[in-house]
């Protein structure tokens, strides 16, 4: 069974680097990535870009990438980003 | 400029607007105003809105939008002016002033609900009045209307998580009425942003200027992640990403520059919107919005700090004068003047204070040598004196800045109490240094709460007196002779100068057979532990205050008065020095002492016999100056130096203080000059009787006596060694 990357709560500019080391080992390891955004109460775009980016990384991987449940705070800063999409896709 | 910084320039900027208001709205009140008084109370909100949005003050940016939504409609003419809704918006500007101080942490959030309830009467009473064609009715459901409610509620949904959590009726409210003037999305203009590549190092987060935008109307976001590296080489602290986003095309191009005006490099592109049907058209300066240009090519690429030159993109036609005439003129009157740190300021008064004690040391060098009259040395003492007022001068500020607080306490005094004020300022535009303007606020605000809670009468009871209904509190401030002086004065009811006498009495204060002149009687209200109201209230009376007010004064360096005619009013005077850091004193010598006497203080100075002497026990003496039996105080026996004892010789130097006039024996007067003032405090530390020291011509060091303590001391230790 897949592992799911429990997003923190705060994803500011500060978890930025924490997270990129995170979904760096997770896509190294298991190749999939799994996250659950249900615990995001602020999304900023230094950690969206991580987000983007490994979304991108994954696919050209061939690998599943997936974003579930994300919180209202979550999918509103995605709305006004422009990137909705992230969440629930799976590649 | 980190994040702190930049919010402190913001918070800077947004006290000074909350004084444009505040003088925008005495326009209002006096009915003195114009559309542009209006249209700089819309900008001033506008900006602070802006500016709060970016640095994620969801509190401040909500109350601001909404009190900007019926600015908005007052500026365009759909509501008109009326004493209710001048009340509904200084009540709003009240509460502004309240987020803005909770923003910076002063204070909790205020409670709003109340202000944004009278707000949203405001706007449907004007909706009302003002006809607007083809108007929806408004429901009060959240159901759009049919007619263009896709992009309604789309526009509804795409705000709704980004605002306040709780469900914003007040803006549907508004919205649904007006629909004509929400920012549906009638796409005109385009805008691409980049954030600059360290804006995450600025502390800033671009999404919640995205967020703003929308607010604004802002529809179709698209985001650009074309330069977003590989996750490998991905760098999380720089900013990647770019987004274009349509803006209405009715909206100033200065209110989508706005959101960006606490940020530094990031780069705005403005282009007619690309579903924009109409045929390519000649650029109209005037009206950027309104270009119907599907082939025009960007109009302007804007970083928004000069300080990163901007990118042109491919193909782009550059524009001849790439200054864009639609800027307003304000840019150019700002650059008048600039922020300077308070530190910087302070170095150069201090250097140039140090230049004032060099000269001074050169000068008497040279004086040593028989060269003090050479005209080089008056010319460098002039150019020093010059030098020393202008660097002063720089730190003065206008007492404007304390006096634009007194209308919102008047109003909130008018509330509590019920009294009705008319306020009179004068001479708001007299200068003082900054540290006596930043600490005169309290005291200054102690009196006007004074004067409207004691001093002014309810309306009936003016109206028994003969008076009119509504009281007058005048505060004024004006230079005298080298020290401001600042009044505040009421034509209230004046010091009932029988029932303060009791009171006094009853507290303790004095003795009831103590024979007291009128004013010792008006003094005895600085007391401590005075007070004549009946029961205490939340505005005064606690009995702490004035004499808080007139210790306050004191440390300032200030003198506090007071002068009431029974029936017809109180008037309080405060004298303080214009500059806390240079004084004119009288330098005298005590043993092998040298001390500043500052010359405030000093009324007169005389050579005393022995016959006008009178001694009481061994250490006490009186100086008798013309009739008026003054004690004596030894400077020399109260500092424990070994001065002259006798008063044969000896010089007396008549000072006046709080505490009554007293003579100060020294033995000779030395000079009399400006003298730069040293804090002991900051330096050393506190020494009770001397306030300050200085440094003078031939290098050694001079305290400056502090008169008042040194009286206040003898009042409980005369000495006189006889």
């Amino acid at each position: 069974m897949a592992t799911i990357f429990q997003l923190p709560a705060s994803l500011d500019t500060a978890a930025a680097t924490p997270l990129l080391d995170a979904v760096r080992e997770q896509l190294a390891g298991a190749g999939d990535l799994h996250l659950d955004g249900s615990g995001v109460t602020e999304l900023g775009q230094a950690c969206l870009q991580v987000l983007l980016s490994a979304r991108s990384a994954a696919t050209k991987a061939g690998a599943n990438f997936t974003l579930a449940q994300p919180s209202e705070a979550m999918s509103a800063m995605l709305k006004v980003a422009g990137c909705e999409d992230l969440a629930g896709e799976i590649f | 400029m980190d994040l702190d910084e930049i919010q402190r320039m913001f918070f800077l900027e947004s006290e000074e607007g909350l004084q444009a208001l505040e003088n925008c709205f005495a326009l209002c009140r006096s009915g003195a105003y114009e559309d542009e008084t209006i249209n700089t109370i819309f900008r001033s909100v506008h900006s602070i809105k802006g500016g709060a949005g970016a640095f994620g003050h969801e509190h401040l940016q909500s109350f601001a939008h909404h009190y900007e939504s019926v600015l908005d409609d007052l500026r365009s003419g759909k509501l008109a002016m009326s004493p209710g809704l001048l009340d509904v918006l200084l009540a709003a500007f009240d509460v502004l002033s309240d987020h803005v101080a909770a923003a910076q942490g002063e204070r909790p959030t205020p409670d709003d609900s109340a202000v944004l309830a009278s707000l949203a009467a405001a706007a449907a009473g004007g909706g009302e009045s003002a006809p607007q064609p083809a108007a929806e009715p408004a429901p009060a459901t959240a159901e759009a209307p049919s007619s263009g409610g896709d992009d309604f509620d789309a526009l509804l949904g795409l705000l709704e998580p980004a605002a306040a959590p709780a469900p914003d009726e007040f803006s549907a409210l508004l919205d649904l009425l007006e629909p004509q003037s929400a920012p549906v999305a009638v796409a005109g203009q385009t805008l691409r942003v980049r954030p600059c590549d360290d804006a995450f190092a600025n502390g800033c987060e671009p999404l919640l200027l995205l967020r703003e935008l929308i607010r604004l109307g802002g529809t179709g976001i698209k985001l650009d992640a074309s330069r977003l590296p590989d996750l490998a080489d991905l760098d999380a602290n720089r900013s990647w990403l770019a987004w274009t986003i349509e803006m209405p095309a009715d909206l100033p191009r200065s209110d989508i520059e706005g959101v960006f005006d606490f940020v530094d490099g990031w780069t705005l592109e403005f282009s007619a919107a690309e579903d924009s049907s109409a045929e390519s058209a000649p650029i109209v300066d005037e009206a950027p919005a309104l270009i119907p240009a599907s082939a025009a090519p960007p109009e302007t690429v804007a970083p928004v700090s000069a300080a990163v030159a901007p990118a042109a993109p491919a193909g782009a036609k550059p524009k001849a004068a790439p200054v864009a005439n639609d800027a307003p003129a304000a840019p150019a009157a700002a650059s008048a003047t600039i922020r300077v740190e308070l530190d910087k300021l302070d170095r150069l008064v201090n250097l140039v204070g140090e230049l004032v004690i060099t000269q001074a040391m050169l000068a008497q060098r040279l004086s040593e040598h028989g060269l003090g009259g050479t005209s080089e040395l008056s010319s460098l003492e002039n150019l020093t004196r010059e030098l020393q007022d202008s660097a002063m001068s720089i730190r003065a500020q206008p007492m404007k800045t304390v006096f634009s607080r007194v209308p919102r306490i008047i109003r909130e005094l008018e509330s509590d109490t019920g009294k009705r004020v008319r306020l009179q300022v004068d001479g708001e535009m007299t200068e003082v240094d900054k540290t006596v303007v930043e600490r005169i606020g309290e005291p200054l605000t102690h009196l006007i709460r004074n004067a409207v809670d004691h001093g002014l009468e309810g309306p009936q009871e003016r109206v028994a007196a003969g008076k009119t209904e509504e009281g007058t509190v005048r505060v004024a401030a004006e230079q005298r002779s080298g020290r401001i002086v600042i009044t505040v004065e009421d034509d209230g009811r004046g010091i009932d100068r029988e029932r303060v006498r009791a009171k006094a009495i009853e507290r303790g204060i004095v003795a009831a057979d103590t024979p007291l002149s009128d004013e010792d009687i008006d003094n005895l209200i600085f007391a401590p532990g005075f007070s004549t109201a009946e029961k205490v209230s939340n505005i005064s009376g606690r009995g702490v205050g004035m004499d808080v007010v007139r210790r306050n004064v004191q440390a300032l360096g200030g003198r506090i008065g007071v002068s009431s005619r029974f029936g017809l009013g109180t008037s309080f005077t405060l004298s303080l020095p214009l500059t806390l850091a240079v004084l004119d004193g009288m330098i005298v010598r005590v043993g092998d002492q040298t001390f500043v006497i500052p010359l405030g203080n000093i009324v007169e100075s005389l050579r005393a016999q022995q016959t006008q002497i009178s001694y009481l026990g061994d250490n006490a003496a009186l100086l008798d100056v013309r009739g008026a039996q003054l004690p004596v105080i030894n400077i020399g026996a109260l500092l424990d130096i070994d001065g002259k004892s006798e008063p044969d010789g000896t010089v007396m130097i008549v000072v006046e203080s709080d505490a009554g006039p007293a003579v100060i024996m020294v033995d000779t007067i030395e000079d009399q000059r400006q003298v730069v003032v040293k804090s002991l405090e900051a330096n050393y530390q506190a020494i009770p009787g001397v306030s300050g020291a200085t440094i003078l011509g031939d290098g050694r060091v001079a305290l400056i006596l502090d008169v008042e303590g040194v009286i206040g001391g003898c009042r409980r230790r005369p000495a006189l060694a006889a």
